[in-house]
């Protein structure tokens, strides 16, 4: 039985409200009916509230024109809708009351009541997964049985899904499995703990002996190149202080000359100053007495350079020569002077003046001339006025004679002088030899101190490595590497160098930082595994543990199907659907292979249909060239097809779903062009359902002048 | 199986009879815990139906 009832407020435009109910149709049917009326006698409408009521508009199998007339229904604010709906089974155990209460709410509430009991409420998916509406007009019907392929891709869409749900389901179950207690992963787990601590125990044992040799190692070097550096800065100090010593001698000699040299050139200096003074008074006197003819050797005298002879030592060779040439000149000048009978009566007066002056207080008056003494000095004064530049230059010529004879006492004192600090120069140039050796010797000592200088680093690097050893002391030093050295094991180590046995323990060294971190890994490994053991050991084991390489199995499986339905079926029905013939997938075998399916599957769900005159069977329909192909070898255009019959020949396609244990709701309308006998089979497949119990409801609505409701 | 069935659709797709029975069984209607308890074996069919 299928009832509806239904309020339809239509907004006229004008402020006018038009109800529409259903007042020209009767609102309890049959489950299968066949409804004829006149244009707006309430078909569409009831087939429309009907589709709706089951969330027909949500349905994306059915014909978007269809759902929009749906979703115009809904439309709140052009017109107010509520409705009941209710269908129950021939037998009445199943009913699905729909009800839309709201007249300002898109709310539709579905329910299902089974076998008597209360209704329960069915969302859309659950409505979707437990039932199949099928609401549809057959207009152009060749052209729509291209639309049985969407309901492929809904079909591969909605079991794809369900495979995914189980492929999460089975992974979830994995996930657990894993979590709880395994007693093979326990036993696995405790031999690798086992087997971990093995290796642990013998990296130990490896860190054991590794420590032994290296301190053993370690030891010998300290003792051997502690005594070894110990006898060469003994042995080095030991040549350093013969050079040191040799160095001291050295510079003794060479200070005493120094000192010798420096003081007679400081004396030859003063006396050459003195002498210097000498000269230039003497050449003063030579220059106002001698003679123009004079006047090359003074030339010669004045270029004579005293001061030159420290350097020389000796004086220019003018000197004496001059000296001599000089004073003979200035002897044969005075003898001449001295001839003069002039010069003889001024040295008289002149020795008068000097006698008579003692007595010039006197008050004699001498007689005769009967004058006093002071004024007769006074007149001998006068006298000898005239001759008195003769005296002078007589007494010149005395002291330039005795300048030269003193320059040249001089001259023969300081020579001597000369050839003493020649003698001491020429030991400073025996001693500049001396310097060399000394340049050797401090390099030597460099180079001895450099080197005791790096063995005291080295030293001082044993010793306080010896802290480590208190066994060890200076006196037992060489016992103790004779000791080590008894050491069969590490013989082989006992040649190496000091280079070679520090890179032999640097090398133990790491090899000893990475086993400790290899120990530190395997106590890692062994609290991780401890503590998994425990863990797993404290859980229950899952039901399904025995079954969980199945289970994987069965994982891997379910991913692979739903990759094949929501993926590669998928893309493969959505290029049939655009009709992509150019689409270079078609020529893929696997993909071949599914068409040729979907072509099979196609001509299942047609089965036998009425062409012309005669039912064919179809064994494949072929969308893409528009071609049916019948058991009996025939093949039909489909575009021959009359249109009542291809209507027909859809509807069926339709309906002929009996893999989908779904319980069917078919709502065909507008089937005008169909006649008694292509509506037959129709009506016939109707009947099959219905009995067989996957048919709910079954409504076939035709254009007449009247209203007629015939049962099917 | 129906011929018409979309069932023997992916059947004669799928190549591996556990995927087919897999495709089976979610025809059924099956609870994801029955299908599993049939796949591992632990049931059959007839039990869960």
């Amino acid at each position: 039985m299928i009832e509806f009832d239904y309020i339809i407020e239509r907004d006229m435009g004008n402020g006018e409200i038009e109800t529409f109910t259903p007042d020209k149709l009767p609102t309890k049917l049959p489950n299968l009916v066949y409804i004829e009326g006149p244009n707006s006698s309430g078909k569409s409408t009831l087939l429309h509230i009907l589709a709706l009521s089951m969330y027909g508009h949500k349905n994306k199998k059915i014909n978007p024109a269809l759902r929009n007339k749906m979703d115009a229904l809904l439309d709140a604010q052009h017109q107010k809708l509520t409705f009941e709906t209710k269908i129950t089974n021939k037998d009445e155990s199943l009913k699905i009351i729909s009800r839309k209460k709201g007249k300002d709410s898109p709310e539709i509430v579905l329910f299902e009541g089974k076998n008597g009991e209360g209704e329960k409420p069915l969302s859309f998916e659950s409505f979707e997964n437990k039932y199949n509406l099928i609401y549809d007009i057959p207009d152009k019907p060749t052209e729509r049985l291209n639309q049985l392929t969407i309901e492929i891709k809904e079909e591969q869409q909605r079991y794809g899904n369900k495979v995914r749900d189980l492929e999460v389901y089975i992974r979830n179950i994995i996930t657990k499995i894993s979590e709880s207690r395994d007693q093979k992963r326990i036993d696995d787990l405790k031999t690798k703990l086992k087997q971990i601590e093995k290796e642990k125990k013998q990296l130990e044992k490896d860190k054991i002996h590794s420590q032994k040799i290296l301190e053993i190692l370690k030891k010998y070097m300290c003792c051997r190149y502690l005594d070894e550096y110990l006898d060469k800065e003994q042995a080095l100090s030991e040549e350093i202080k013969i050079l040191e010593s040799k160095r001291a001698s050295r510079t003794q000699v060479s200070r005493r000359f120094t000192t010798q040299y420096t003081n007679s050139k400081n004396e030859i200096n003063k006396s050459l100053d003195k002498m210097d003074t000498q000269f230039r008074t003497a050449t003063t006197l030579l220059n106002s007495l001698l003679p123009a003819k004079e006047r090359h050797h003074l030339s010669v005298w004045k270029r004579i350079n005293l001061n030159g002879a420290i350097n020389d030592y000796v004086f220019d060779e003018n000197l004496e020569r001059e000296i001599i040439h000089f004073i003979n000149v200035l002897s044969e000048m005075k003898t001449r002077e001295e001839s003069n009978e002039s010069l003889k009566e001024a040295m008289i007066i002149s020795d008068l003046i000097k006698f008579l002056s003692e007595y010039e207080n006197s008050e004699i008056i001498l007689p005769g001339v009967e004058i006093s003494l002071v004024e007769f000095i006074k007149a001998l004064k006068g006298k000898n006025k005239k001759n008195q530049e003769l005296i002078e230059r007589l007494n010149n010529l005395d002291s330039a004679k005795k300048l030269l004879t003193e320059l040249d006492g001089s001259r023969q004192t300081i020579e001597k002088e000369l050839s003493r600090l020649k003698m001491l120069a020429e030991k400073e140039e025996e001693h500049s030899d001396t310097t060399s050796e000394m340049d050797n010797i401090e390099k030597e000592l460099s180079k001895l101190q450099n080197r005791k200088k790096s063995i005291d680093t080295k030293l001082d690097i044993y010793v306080a490595s010896m802290d480590e050893y208190p066994d060890v002391d200076d006196q037992n030093l060489k016992m103790k590497i004779r000791e080590l050295e008894k050491n069969k094991e590490l013989t082989p180590y006992f040649r190496y160098n000091e280079d070679q046995l520090a890179e032999k323990i640097h090398e133990l060294e790491k090899s000893l930082k990475s086993l400790n971190e290899d120990i530190v890994t395997k106590e890692f490994y062994i609290r991780d595994y401890e503590r998994d053991i425990r863990r797993l050991e404290e859980k229950e084991p899952h039901k399904y543990q025995p079954y969980v390489n199945e289970l994987n199995q069965l994982f891997q499986k379910t991913g692979h199907i739903s990759q094949k339905l929501l993926k590669e079926y998928n893309e493969n029905i959505s290029v049939l659907i655009k009709n992509d013939l150019k689409n270079q997938r078609l020529k893929d075998d696997k993909n071949k292979k599914y068409f040729y399916e979907v072509s099979k599957y196609l001509a299942r769900r047609i089965g036998t249909f009425h062409h012309i005159d005669k039912d064919y069977k179809a064994v494949t329909v072929d969308l893409i060239s528009g071609k049916i192909s019948t058991e009996d070898g025939k093949i039909i255009q489909l575009i021959d097809m009359g249109t009542g019959q291809s209507q027909s020949t859809y509807l069926l396609g339709l309906l002929n779903t009996k893999d989908d244990n779904r319980k069917i709701i078919a709502l065909f309308d507008e089937v005008a062009m169909m006649d008694s006998t292509s509506l037959e089979p129709i009506y016939q497949k109707f009947r099959e359902l219905y009995e067989t119990d996957r048919l709910l409801a079954g409504i076939v609505v035709q254009k007449a002048d009247e209203v007629s409701i015939i049962p099917i | 199986m129906n011929e018409e069935s979309i069932v023997s659709f992916f059947d004669a797709l799928l190549d591996d009879e556990t995927e087919k029975k897999i495709i089976k069984l979610i025809s059924k209607g099956l609870s994801e815990d029955e299908m599993i308890e049939i796949l591992l074996g632990i049931k059959n069919e007839e039990e869960c139906l």
